[in-house]
């Protein structure tokens, strides 16, 4: 498999602009603006270099982007780098039930994006138990990391950084929010389960990453 | 991900990311591994060492003719910054960098008063409250947390130096801003390249978030 180094110097330009593009922009690059990107063997070598950083490239929006490696980000996760303030986590959970959860399970939205969101009224983030400077503060740290973004008239949404997420974490974080949601429920169950058995079945095989399942409503055989 | 490939150089390059700069702890040999991790990965190895440091400090860079462009036919979309961000680094950037013909980085320390001077010449933005100098200075001194938050600033509640994201400026991006460094606005005790004051305060210690608003200085 070719490096960078191993590329004629106008190639080696293309995938440094490819590079730089997938780690900065705010939206999904669409392959047709860069040959780093379309040309499929030039892809792999800008993946490469993602991953000699500890990256990835993703996939996302008709376009790409980067983000982190699943297991650096839980090595990281564990030693609590790059780890949000409690008040922050509290905000973005907040935010996530409104704009994502709570349309998706009244079927109003499609579970395809994050970023496929309603808006949510400033004022319903005062509901919660927060005081009002806290929740100030945290929105302005959120909205400047670009996790939130601005929706029409100072309405609250998830923001670009989640494009960024891989599909694990983004499995991961709404199988998290029906725990927190529906606790008592089937697929919180489910989730429960597959979790216990995750965590035997990675002390048992020591494997290096997680495992991932894809969780789906019960069918109807399966409730009865 | 290649067979054989040591998976501790990665982490080391992504935790610069994530902290904004990493501690170089270690030999000559790390250093090099580094440098040449950073290679593999088309960016470059920056020494980001402030005279406070109690190590080395390294973040990574572009590599110079490839830094991130944005808008027109690029293809790349970013969010832009507000308005009150840009303005008031633009002036902390002016009272740290007392040199044109040398980097910015590290530069000098700055009084927080110095820098809220010289953003006051620039005026208020449209839309903003007009008159009210409370008001201003609010919104400015809350621009400068976002900008160390962010790596642009580093320093404290009374002090401005440049952070770790100026550090890693390549040269070109460095002379787009020379080009224009006559225009940024001065307070009248900012000091000149003869002058230089280079006491310090500690720096405060802030993780930078994931990529947050972008100044990216832009090459053409």
């Amino acid at each position: 498999m070719p490096v960078l180094a191993d590329l004629a110097p106008s190639r080696q330009a293309d995938v440094l602009t490819a590079l730089a593009a997938v780690e900065t922009a705010d939206a999904p690059v669409a392959e047709s603006h860069l040959r780093g990107l379309l040309d499929p063997a030039l892809r792999t070598v800008v993946a490469g270099c993602l991953a000699e950083a500890g990256r990835v490239l993703l996939k996302v929006g008709g376009g790409w982007l980067s983000g982190y490696d699943d297991q650096i980000r839980e090595r990281f996760a564990a030693e609590g780098l790059g780890v949000l303030p409690e008040d922050d986590r509290a905000v973005l959970t907040l935010v996530l039930i409104h704009c994502v959860a709570i349309p998706r399970a009244k079927g109003r939205l499609r579970g395809d994006s994050w970023l496929n969101a309603e808006p949510m009224p400033r004022a319903e983030l005062s509901k919660s138990q927060i005081p009002e400077n806290r929740i100030r503060a945290s929105l302005q740290r959120l909205r400047d990391a670009g996790i939130l973004g601005y929706g029409e008239r100072r309405s609250i949404r998830p923001g670009p950084q989640f494009l960024r997420l891989t599909p694990a974490v983004s499995e991961a974080l709404w199988q998290n929010l029906i725990l927190l949601a529906q606790p008592d429920g089937v697929l919180a169950d489910v989730i429960r389960r597959h979790r216990a058995s995750d965590d035997a079945g990675a002390r048992d095989a020591q494997s290096d990453g997680p495992t991932t399942t894809t969780f789906r409503e019960p069918t109807d055989e399966e409730q009865a | 991900m290649s067979t054989g490939q040591s998976s501790e150089t990665p982490l080391a390059l992504a935790r610069m990311r994530v902290a904004g700069s990493s501690p170089l702890t270690g030999d000559r040999r790390t250093m090099s591994a580094l440098e040449a991790a950073a290679e593999g990965a088309g960016r470059r190895l920056v020494d980001v060492t402030t005279e406070d440091s109690t190590t080395l400090e390294v973040a990574l860079g572009w590599v110079e003719g490839s830094e991130p462009v944005a808008g027109g036919d690029s293809g790349v979309v970013r969010v832009d910054p507000p308005g009150e961000t840009v303005l008031t680094f633009a002036a902390a950037l002016r009272a740290c960098w007392l040199d044109a013909s040398e980097h910015p980085f590290p530069g000098a320390a700055a009084g927080v008063d110095t820098v809220l001077e010289a953003r006051a010449i620039l005026g208020t933005l449209s839309g903003s409250d007009g008159n009210d100098g409370r008001s201003a200075e609010f919104h400015r001194k809350g621009a400068l947390r976002r900008l160390r938050a962010a790596g642009y600033l580093s320093g404290t509640e009374t002090t401005v130096r440049l952070g770790p994201r100026v550090a890693t400026w390549s040269e070109g991006q460095v002379e787009v801003l020379r080009a224009v460094y006559e225009q940024f606005p001065v307070a009248s005790d900012t000091g000149t390249a003869t002058d230089a004051d280079s006491e310090a305060e500690p720096d405060e210690d802030t993780a930078a978030p994931d990529e947050p608003f972008d100044l990216e200085v832009e090459v053409d």
